[in-house]
């Protein structure tokens, strides 16, 4: 357990829409969030154009879930994390129906969904993990 | 083993913001000791705790089992010790309550956002408190039996404060305002389909298009938000004195998940407040953690929302000459963007409020088409209020005809206006005789003076394809030609501040009216700024400087903010 705390796990919240593309609805990990300014940036440099936003500042469209796993991996290793997990809408209900504190929520939801775990990141070793800005 | 005692509570538990008191969250024989530690004024907000009183539905408890539901001694306490008490009774999903504020045997049908995401509300300890649908028939029954017991609960007691009913809000910049009524859930789409179903013979246009859509989903919302008003209201009539609107800071979709990944902004909830209460609604800060409202942002919550806004809303506590400060509106703005998100055409759109954004900001309010209502014409009169042509609709087609006459100052965009009021706009003018001055800046714009009263009709849609500086000197212009009575801030860095007025006491007769501006800095940077001075006005003082360095120099002060410093600085107005 002391070794899951200690690992940058980012969540991120996906839904499709009616003509099967996906969007990111929304991302954080525990310590930090990710806003759309930050998740449009990176769409647009690795699409080289700026998300389609239909009704919010969603991020996207995701061609198929491959595509979206891609950026997801991406984003991953751009941020340092360790891994980031996929959730569904479905995935966060669960998860919201069964915690009623922030810190077991995050906890539950580092179980679920689809996890893509970033094996190139560097410096696994403790003290680079007590030492991460 | 557990305690049954209940803990004694810090200050922010019991009174988490804006003079609310959470009653149920401290033990009754302790309520008077809280109560008179709280030096914050005489007004004491209680929300209703609903689930509170009714765990089952079927037996309410007030003051029966638990003394914590004993609202009357609460009330008989809060007397003793001269304060005035309000009861805020939620009118849908309480985001500061588990459940929204449903009893639990009614918690059924999760409410769900227009992302599909279940909706959810992070509270200041960091509990995660899930709303539920108030579209479910259930839900409105038990509703409508509990607003009869309570109210047949401050009958029999006696009980002499008054009711304001609760409709409560999140706010998000990419949103704006949004109701926690809104709601996207099975209980709500079914009740919808059923509307739907016995609107579709009276509608002829095409159901099926975004934005009919979007209308009757808007229309279903407030027919239901109305129907727990109205029983609320008639419930309580004789202590019944309207609703508060109020949004909630922190509780937006964005920024739960930004509070999930434990970030806040106290320089964000500091525009927040200024954003919410250009709306005409009450910012509140109880769902923050009491840590990030220390500082600043609680003294900006005291001084412009409890001692201010709020006062203005309780119409209570007037100081000894009946006035006390208000927020300062220059401008009234009808029909939010947002309100339409789909009109292509709108006050975002023809620039202006990223001119008074820019230039006059917070001293305007922005009010949805049904808001649009004047309960004071000397001041409607002297502010100039804008009208979207796409939006004139017969109601307030004729209150801007009678703003004008009766000496007002209209702006009407007539960009979308329908055939039909564009044809009775130029009919009434032929009627009235009144002569109609054409002038081409930029579009095409009529001025049109009536005695005192003056409006201005001109063609939105053309500053579209304008560059942003001409319809930025567009409005300028435009604006300046009405000789608004203003005072403005230079500065190349935006500066948390907001104005208010008060009519001079006895003691100013030099002056017609004071007024004050309140300055913040949350930023972490030192802020150097000019406030220009022209005639008519005069610098009166400067008060509960913290950080600040006020220089008075000619037709102009400087002011110097360190980071979380704040100031008022009060100015007199005379002719």
């Amino acid at each position: 357990m002391m070794e899951q705390e200690s690992l940058k796990v980012i969540f991120l919240i996906y839904s499709p829409d009616f003509s099967g593309s996906y969007y990111i609805l929304h991302c954080f990990e525990t310590e930090h969030f990710y806003d759309c300014e930050y998740l449009e940036n990176l769409y647009r440099s690795q699409y080289g154009k700026a998300p389609n936003f239909s009704k919010f500042p969603h991020t996207g469209p995701f061609e198929d879930f491959t595509d979206l796993k891609n950026f997801a991996f991406h984003l991953c290793k751009e941020v340092n994390g360790d891994r980031i997990v996929l959730l569904t809408l479905e995935d966060f209900q669960g998860a919201l129906d069964k915690n009623s504190q922030k810190p077991e929520l995050c906890r539950h939801l580092a179980g679920l969904g689809e996890s893509l775990e970033n094996l190139n990141q560097e410096g696994k070793g403790l003290f680079s993990k007590i030492f991460r800005t | 083993m557990s305690l049954t005692t209940p803990v004694p509570r810090d200050e922010d538990t019991t009174f988490p913001g804006e003079g609310w008191f959470y009653y149920w969250k401290t033990s009754a024989s302790l309520w008077r000791s809280k109560l008179s530690e709280y030096q914050k004024g005489g007004l004491v907000f209680v929300p209703l705790n609903w689930s509170f009183h009714s765990e089952t539905g079927d037996h309410y408890d007030f003051a029966e089992h638990r003394p914590e539901t004993d609202l009357k001694k609460l009330n008989t306490i809060a007397n003793e010790l001269g304060k005035k008490m309000i009861f805020l009774l939620p009118l849908g999903p309480a985001p500061f309550l588990p459940n929204g504020g449903l009893p639990h045997f009614l918690a059924r049908t999760a409410a769900v956002n227009d992302e599909g995401l279940p909706q959810f509300a992070i509270d200041a300890d960091g509990s995660i408190n899930k709303l539920y649908s108030f579209y479910d028939n259930r839900v409105y029954q038990a509703f409508t039996k509990f607003t009869y017991q309570l109210s047949q609960y401050i009958s029999r007691t006696g009980i002499n404060c008054d009711i304001f009913g609760l409709r409560c809000y999140s706010y998000c910049r990419h949103q704006s305002v949004k109701s926690f009524m809104s709601d996207r859930s099975p209980v709500f789409e079914q009740s919808f389909a059923r509307f739907l179903k016995a609107r579709r013979e009276e509608i002829e246009v095409d159901i099926n298009s975004p934005e009919v859509e979007w209308l009757l989903r808007a229309e279903y919302g407030k027919t239901i938000e109305s129907l727990y008003e109205t029983n609320a209201s008639e419930a309580f009539s004789a202590q019944w004195e309207g609703v508060l609107d109020a949004a909630f800071l922190g509780t937006s979709s964005e920024d739960n998940f930004s509070r999930l990944g434990n970030q806040h902004s106290e320089q964000k909830y500091s525009w927040d407040i200024l954003e919410i209460l250009s709306r005409d609604m009450v910012p509140s800060t109880v769902m923050l953690p009491a840590r990030i409202k220390k500082t600043l942002l609680k003294k900006q919550s005291d001084e412009l929302v409890l001692n201010s806004f709020l006062l203005n809303k309780a119409e209570t506590l007037q100081d000894e000459d009946g006035s006390f400060f208000q927020p300062l509106i220059h401008f009234e703005i009808g029909d939010l963007p947002t309100s339409k998100s789909f009109l292509k055409h709108n006050w975002q759109s023809n620039g202006l409020l990223p001119f008074l954004k820019t230039t006059f900001p917070f001293s305007y309010r922005l009010r949805s088409g049904d808001q649009f209502k004047f309960s004071d014409e000397q001041e409607a009169r002297e502010r100039l209020t804008f009208f979207l042509g796409e939006n004139i609709q017969k109601q307030n087609f004729h209150l801007m005809l009678k703003l004008f006459m009766s000496g007002g100052k209209v702006v009407l965009d007539r960009t979308g206006m329908s055939s039909e009021f564009l044809k009775k706009l130029e009919v009434f003018f032929i009627e009235n005789s009144l002569k109609i001055e054409k002038v081409n800046f930029h579009t095409h714009i009529h001025n049109i003076i009536l005695g005192e009263g003056r409006m201005v009709v001109f063609e939105g849609e053309k500053l579209h394809t304008l560059e942003p500086g001409k319809v930025f000197s567009f409005w300028q212009k435009l604006i300046e030609t009405f000789s608004l009575r203003l005072l403005t801030l230079d500065s190349t860095d935006p500066i948390v501040h907001y104005w208010r007025t008060r009519a001079a006491n006895s003691n100013e007769l030099n002056y017609e009216e004071i007024r004050r501006v309140s300055l913040y800095n949350p930023s972490s940077y030192k802020r150097k700024f000019l406030i220009q001075l022209p005639k008519h006005f005069v610098l009166l003082k400067v008060i509960d400087a913290l950080h600040v360095e006020v220089i008075p120099k000619k037709s102009q002060i400087e002011v110097m903010m360190m980071p979380e410093g704040s100031a008022s600085i009060d100015f007199g107005v005379f002719s």
